[in-house]
């Protein structure tokens, strides 16, 4: 069995082919799983995977009172909790439409989210007003160290990870995939009317677009 | 038979000649230059393998650009796979002309357009290869000759409806085969069954195959394509929500224990080692002990400071202390009871002596102790000992001190 895995397991992580790939490699054996499984059921626990092919992870047996619970006060608590992930992914699919970067394996250079940032007053504009979300956000500093900042707080979160350093590169994990999970959850619950934000939305991309089409 | 070898073999070395503007003209356009570089493209333009487009400009031939293409598995972006509906009519016209022929007897004419017939039949298994790589190609190397993650995903598109078509073709390649396979038994012509069974008939479930497979992939691809596009639509959905609803934080949501698992955020188990010191193994007891010695020492702990509370009445009896005086202090109290009871004075030497338990004590300590606890009773001391030969002698020297009352106190 391979020890490592059960470590991270433990740990709570997300074992991804981006972030973890041996750890994943070695869960492709049907056998292997069995054995982590069969591990895991002495503390309550199974293996568990997001979608078909995603990350695999840990989780409870089943679904108790108290993880419900806490289900639900994540939901109430939706701005807090998934909210600075949203609005700071949502804001990378924003700087370039044609390649939104926010599926795992998606490479993010801050490079290049620099020069796009840099060519629109409006992505420049939006990213101060994430400042209260990202973690050290400062509008006293440049655009290019408020951009690093978030791409630092999402690897912190486990969204993204800097595959190297020297150009500053990052590749999105498997995590993103259970907050899509949950958005999609939401959803299904009607969280919010499909037409309440898609207006907006449009509205928003269009003024985008057209700015981005200017020279 | 001689000249044509010898023609190919000058195209080629013409070809070869000029490798470096064939493989540039592979890439894109090319336009003349210097002196040399236009006796370059005048002479690959004699060979038909450049073409004007043009003032000054130049594509390669169609015929070798396809060449280059297949061979170096370089595609462009939507390339169309070949059609094989105009070689399909074509050997279809020619096996008809053939059956006509054999009936007709004009078996020279027929070896021409057997040889016809089966070129026709090589080139429609080749065009099949060919559309097959190129769809293998372009769908594993996800449509590499673009960048653009729309342009991606319409090439997906595009090859989808492709391989429709070439599957609807190869029907008609296998309708084809069946017809010349029951019509050479019919007018004995056992060699052109042979050939369009091994060149198409046995090939056509592999083709099929293969088509099927690459149809999968781009099916799956739109597929997540699909999920990835609402993925992204539900990102910029929520967080235009999050930006717009700044009073609200969240949703009352119910969930079921059927719920998928990913929904709850892992929470790490932990686990945290602590060191067996009873762990018989050497080496984890060297470990541990080199570990150990790292420490930073011990601090010395700091009396407990007592917490400030209000006093408290124990007790309202005044407990009696009995104190049991040591022997030197029970000597001091019987002198003062016998200096009490006679005038005479009494050596503080012989008082110890008469002190068995006295002995550990050195004679000069009691003498000091004493004559300190005499001194504030009003009792007149006199030092005993040797007259000074000094006539200032800085310390007199005494033996024995004698205490007697003072001489008022009796009185």
């Amino acid at each position: 069995m391979n020890a490592s895995v059960l470590q991270l397991l433990l740990a709570g992580e997300y074992l991804c082919n981006v972030r973890y790939p041996n750890e994943y490699k070695a869960l492709e054996s049907e056998a292997a799983r069995e054995q982590v499984n069969a591990w895991l059921r002495h503390i309550n626990m199974r293996l568990a995977r997001i979608g078909t092919s995603g990350a695999w992870f840990m989780t409870a047996d089943k679904v108790t009172d108290r993880i419900a619970t806490k289900f639900k006060s994540e939901m109430r608590d939706f701005r807090d909790v998934y909210g600075p992930a949203v609005r700071m992914l949502d804001f990378i699919r924003q700087t370039n439409p044609e390649n939104p970067h926010c599926s795992p394996g998606e490479r993010i250079q801050l490079v290049e989210l620099e020069q796009l940032v840099y060519g629109s007053t409006t992505l420049s504009a939006q990213l101060r007003s994430l400042i209260d979300v990202i973690h050290n956000g400062n509008s006293r500093v440049t655009d290019r160290e408020n951009l690093r900042r978030l791409l630092e707080h999402l690897r912190k979160d486990g969204y993204v990870q800097l595959v190297d350093a020297g150009t500053e590169s990052y590749v999105v994990t498997g995590k993103i995939e259970q907050l899509y999970a949950v958005l999609t959850f939401l959803d299904e619950n009607k969280a919010i009317e499909e037409g309440e934000a898609d207006d907006q939305l449009d509205l928003t991309d269009g003024i985008e677009g057209e700015m981005r089409a200017e020279p | 038979m001689k000249a044509g070898t010898g023609s190919i073999q000058r195209l080629l070395s013409t070809l070869a000649k000029h490798s470096d503007l064939v493989a540039e003209a592979f890439a894109g356009p090319v336009t003349g230059g210097d002196k040399q570089r236009d006796t370059a493209i005048t002479e690959l333009v004699a060979i038909d393998a450049l073409k004007p487009f043009e003032e000054g400009t130049y594509y390669l031939s169609s015929g070798l650009h396809d060449y280059f293409s297949v061979v170096l598995a370089s595609f462009h972006a939507f390339q169309a796979l070949t059609r094989i509906d105009g070689h399909m009519r074509q050997a279809r016209g020619q096996w008809e002309e053939l059956c006509n022929l054999k009936r007709a007897g004009a078996n020279r004419d027929m070896r021409r357009l057997e040889s016809a017939l089966e070129r026709s039949v090589i080139e429609v298994g080749d065009i099949v290869e060919r559309n097959i790589q190129l769809l293998n190609t372009m769908v594993l190397g996800q449509y590499g000759n673009v960048d653009s993650l729309n342009s991606k995903l319409r090439q997906n598109r595009y090859y989808a409806q492709e391989v429709q078509t070439c599957l609807k073709e190869l029907a008609k390649v296998d309708s084809f085969v069946q017809e010349v396979t029951e019509g050479s038994i019919a007018t004995g012509m056992p060699r052109m069954r042979q050939l369009v069974q091994r060149r198409l008939g046995t090939q056509l479930l592999p083709w099929a195959a293969r088509l099927k497979d690459a149809q999968a992939v781009i099916s799956r691809r739109l597929f997540e394509a699909k999920l990835m596009e609402r993925r992204l639509k539900q990102l910029a959905r929520y967080a235009s929500w999050l930006s717009s609803n700044r009073t609200s934080d969240g949703w009352e949501v119910d969930v079921k224990e059927d719920a998928d698992p990913a929904l709850f955020r892992t929470e790490p188990v932990l686990a945290r080692p602590q060191p067996d010191i009873t762990d018989p193994d050497t080496q984890n007891q060297a470990k541990l002990v080199e570990v150990a010695n790292k420490l930073p020492p011990q601090r010395a702990a700091r009396p407990a400071e007592s917490p400030d509370e209000l006093s408290m009445v124990l007790s309202e009896s005044m407990e009696t202390i009995e104190v049991t005086p040591a022997a030197h202090e029970l000597a001091i109290g019987q002198l003062r009871e016998a200096l009490a009871a006679q005038v005479a004075p009494v050596s503080l030497r012989a008082w110890k002596e008469m002190f068995p338990e006295l002995d550990a004590v050195p004679t000069e300590h009691w003498l000091l102790f004493a004559v300190s606890q005499l001194r504030t009773d009003e009792v007149a001391l006199r030092f005993v000992g040797e007259p000074s030969l000094e006539s200032f002698p800085i310390n007199e020297s005494f033996f024995d001190v004698e205490v007697a009352v003072a001489a008022g106190r009796h009185s």
